[in-house]
């Protein structure tokens, strides 16, 4: 199926991101925002067909993209996979497991494509270390470490609302979530603590997570909105049997200024952004091509660690997650296979 | 410029460039070869005169190979990159001229302006094209300082420093006849290139100091530092050394700095990398540390260039004008070691 048309539901911050990267895939851009505002800027400033509600954005397209607030994912997704539609949807998957196995079920019954936007997998940096283990650089992974931290996200937001957004775990931890499973498999036990309460909710804006691998590999988690002042950064660490890989944004600045904040003037450091990447490769799978870096079951996984860090951080206890339907060992190979590097 | 027969055919499906490698002396030769081989968009064919050097890398990339560059150019390529020691630059590109290809020449474009002056001749008397290979242009950290520069973020620039450091190469890089000299004559041009781009204008003086200190039993320098004024006042450095010592994790770098009015911006043109530790089975064995590359390739995107400006019929840039100028500040450079003063720019072509 020739993917030509593409409805974006959620007009905000990383909705426009998205617009940005379809556009460059040459894609026509619908969208629905249920903010009539959003929707006449998107309109205006961006050239996006709008519509006036969901049903006629679904009706008008062969793709969705859902990048509405976490809580409202599933009924989007659901409305357009029960339409016949293949969905793209930001992470997390959905707000509960209970949402998430509706939407994989649901896009299995229909017979169209469910992809979860897990972007870190499509950050080169990232992608070269996921590609340095599986030619077997560090050998079995050990202790990975992964720090994810910026400033206060809109004080106003939905983000604040554990209820809607998941909280800082749910919301930002969770893309490490997913890397770390990438690179060293199933998850069987989480243990979190949260910190620093804040905003209107007075919610945790810093938070730990201990993750404990079915291969016993250990993985520390750092999520945090309490990078005030100073910009978003993020850093991995991964030691295993046979080496170490390590990265920070901010190790080797490519363009260094002063004033720092003349950098942004040299514009892009890379010809295509990771979100306009994955969703070359999300279309690509739906036309029929090879199965992306990451399936709506790893976004499934992903959301049932961050809930259990979650359940965690409010009990004070190890959770225990049960065993993987289709077990994913990581991406190191096996000791067998590993000849020389 | 354009036959009747070019990939620039204004009408129908365009077909594959045709594009032969002369040489993989250059190590760099591999490298271009990696980006072009097995697209549909590219035919190409490699020769060595070389066959025990070129053969295995041509099969490698499973492209046809001939050690005959006469054969090579019967094939009637669009255009052809060498990849020779510098001083076989001149040869080569002569005689892909003649056959009616345009021209990729590697860095430094020559070994003596005479040379480089000749080349530049002989695609012009041919109606081809030669462009010189200077891939730092294409490196995003730098496309984003020359931007701030173009743009006029930083205001008037009043000074620059630049690095290209490496590690000793080896082979015939440090044969001063192949070669034309050592790291000055290696590692100068990069750098000399992008400030002429940046800024726009045309060096006027140069004064250089060398050494041996490093490898003192190689009869070519090893280290060196250019001070440059440009014809606007522009005041600028080069480290042109082979500085890196064979345990550091990658083979050098490029760094530029530029001192404007407004501001003072460096960019780090290979700084796209993670780093990585081996230490081997039961973390038992001998260690590697390495830098590995993740960002956009500069080599690939030079290419985008040179295969874009042959199916628009149009001179790519950098041209063969901006090898030589760059070359110019490198002989500059050996003339100001040996005086001990600065020298003026241009140099006359017989200098
Ligand atoms: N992958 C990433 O890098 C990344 C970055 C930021 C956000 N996200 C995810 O994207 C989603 C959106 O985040 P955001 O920062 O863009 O939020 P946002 O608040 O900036 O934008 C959300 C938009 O959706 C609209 N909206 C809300 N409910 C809607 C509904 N039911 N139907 C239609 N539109 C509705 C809002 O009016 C708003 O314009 C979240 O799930 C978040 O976790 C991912």
């Amino acid at each position: 199926m020739k993917v030509s048309r593409v409805g974006v539901v959620g007009l905000g911050g990383i909705g426009r991101v998205h617009i940005a990267g379809l556009r460059r895939l040459g894609v026509q851009v619908h969208g629905y925002d249920d903010i009539p505002d959003a929707r006449s800027k998107a309109n205006e400033e961006l050239g996006v067909v709008v519509h006036p509600d969901l049903a006629s954005l679904i009706d008008a397209v062969d793709v969705v993209d859902v990048c509405t607030p976490t809580d409202t994912h599933a009924a989007a997704a659901l409305a357009a996979i029960r339409a016949g539609r293949s969905v793209i949807c930001e992470k997390p998957l959905a707000r509960t497991l209970g949402e998430a196995d509706a939407l994989i079920a649901a896009a299995d019954e229909a017979g169209v494509a469910l992809h979860v936007a897990h972007v870190v997998r499509f950050f080169p940096e990232y992608a070269a270390a996921r590609a340095a283990v599986a030619a077997g650089r560090i050998g079995q992974p050990g202790v990975l470490r992964l720090t994810r931290e910026g400033g206060m996200p809109n004080p106003n937001g939905w983000y604040h609302d554990v209820a809607r957004s998941a909280g800082i775990i749910g919301d930002v931890m969770i893309h490490d979530i997913d890397f770390a499973r990438w690179i060293a498999g199933d998850v069987v036990r989480v243990y979190a603590r949260t910190l620093r309460p804040a905003g209107p909710y007075n919610g945790a804006t810093h938070a730990y997570a201990l993750l404990t691998h079915a291969s016993g590999a250990i993985s520390h988690l750092t999520a945090s909105w309490a990078r005030t002042g100073a910009s978003f950064r993020t850093s991995f660490e991964f030691s295993g049997s046979q080496g170490m890989l390590d990265y920070a944004t901010d190790q080797r600045p490519l363009l260094r200024t002063a004033p720092p904040d003349l950098a942004h003037a040299g514009g892009p450091m890379l010809d295509e952004d990771p979100w306009a990447a994955e969703l070359r490769e999300f279309l690509a799978a739906i036309e029929g091509g090879p199965t992306p870096r990451v399936t709506a079951h790893d976004g499934r996984a992903a959301l049932a660690i961050a809930l259990a860090a979650l359940e965690s951080a409010e009990t004070g206890r190890a959770v225990d997650l049960p065993p993987a339907a289709n077990p994913f060992p990581g991406s190191a190979p096996s000791p067998a296979e590993v000849v020389s590097v | 410029m354009t036959s009747p027969e070019s990939p620039a055919a204004a009408s129908g499906e365009a077909r594959p460039v045709k594009i032969g490698i002369m040489s993989f002396a250059h190590l760099h030769g591999a490298g271009y070869a990696g980006v072009l081989a097995g697209r549909p968009d590219i035919e190409l064919r490699a020769a060595d005169e070389n066959a025990d050097r070129g053969k295995p890398i041509a099969d490698g990339f499973g492209i046809p190979f001939t050690s005959s560059y006469a054969e090579l150019l019967d094939w009637q390529p669009d255009a052809v990159i060498v990849c020779s020691e510098n001083a076989r630059h001149r040869v080569l590109v002569e005689q892909a001229a003649a056959a009616g290809a345009h021209v990729l020449c590697e860095k430094p474009l020559a070994t003596s302006l005479v040379d480089g002056r000749a080349m530049i001749d002989a695609c012009e008397a041919a109606g081809v094209t030669l462009m010189t290979a200077f891939p730092v242009r294409f490196a995003r950290p730098v496309v984003g300082l020359a931007k701030l520069a173009h743009d006029g973020a930083l205001g008037r620039i009043h000074g620059a420093a630049g690095t290209n450091p490496g590690r000793m190469p080896g082979g015939w890089f440090v044969d001063p006849d192949l070669a034309g000299g050592g790291a000055v004559m290696d590692h100068t041009v990069h750098v000399a290139d992008l400030l002429r781009w940046i800024l726009g204008v045309e060096a006027v003086e140069v004064y250089a100091q060398v050494n041996r200190i490093l490898y003192p039993d190689l009869p070519v320098e090893t280290a060196g530092t250019l001070a440059i004024t440009f014809a606007d006042g522009t005041v600028a450095t080069i480290d042109c050394s082979w500085g890196r010592p064979k345990s550091y994790p990658t083979w050098g770098g490029v760094t530029l700095e530029l001192v404007g009015e407004q501001g003072i911006a460096t960019a780090d043109a290979f700084g796209q990398t993670i780093n990585s530790y081996h230490d081997g089975p039961g973390r038992a064995g001998g260690q590697d540390v390495a830098w590995s590359p993740w960002g956009d390739n500069p080599d690939a995107s030079m290419l985008a260039e040179f295969i874009a400006a042959i199916r628009e019929g149009r001179q790519p840039r950098p041209d063969g004008w901006d090898g030589y100028r760059a070359t110019e500040i490198a002989f500059g450079a050996y003339l100001s070691a040996e005086s001990g003063q600065p020298v003026s720019l241009p140099l006359p072509v017989d200098g």
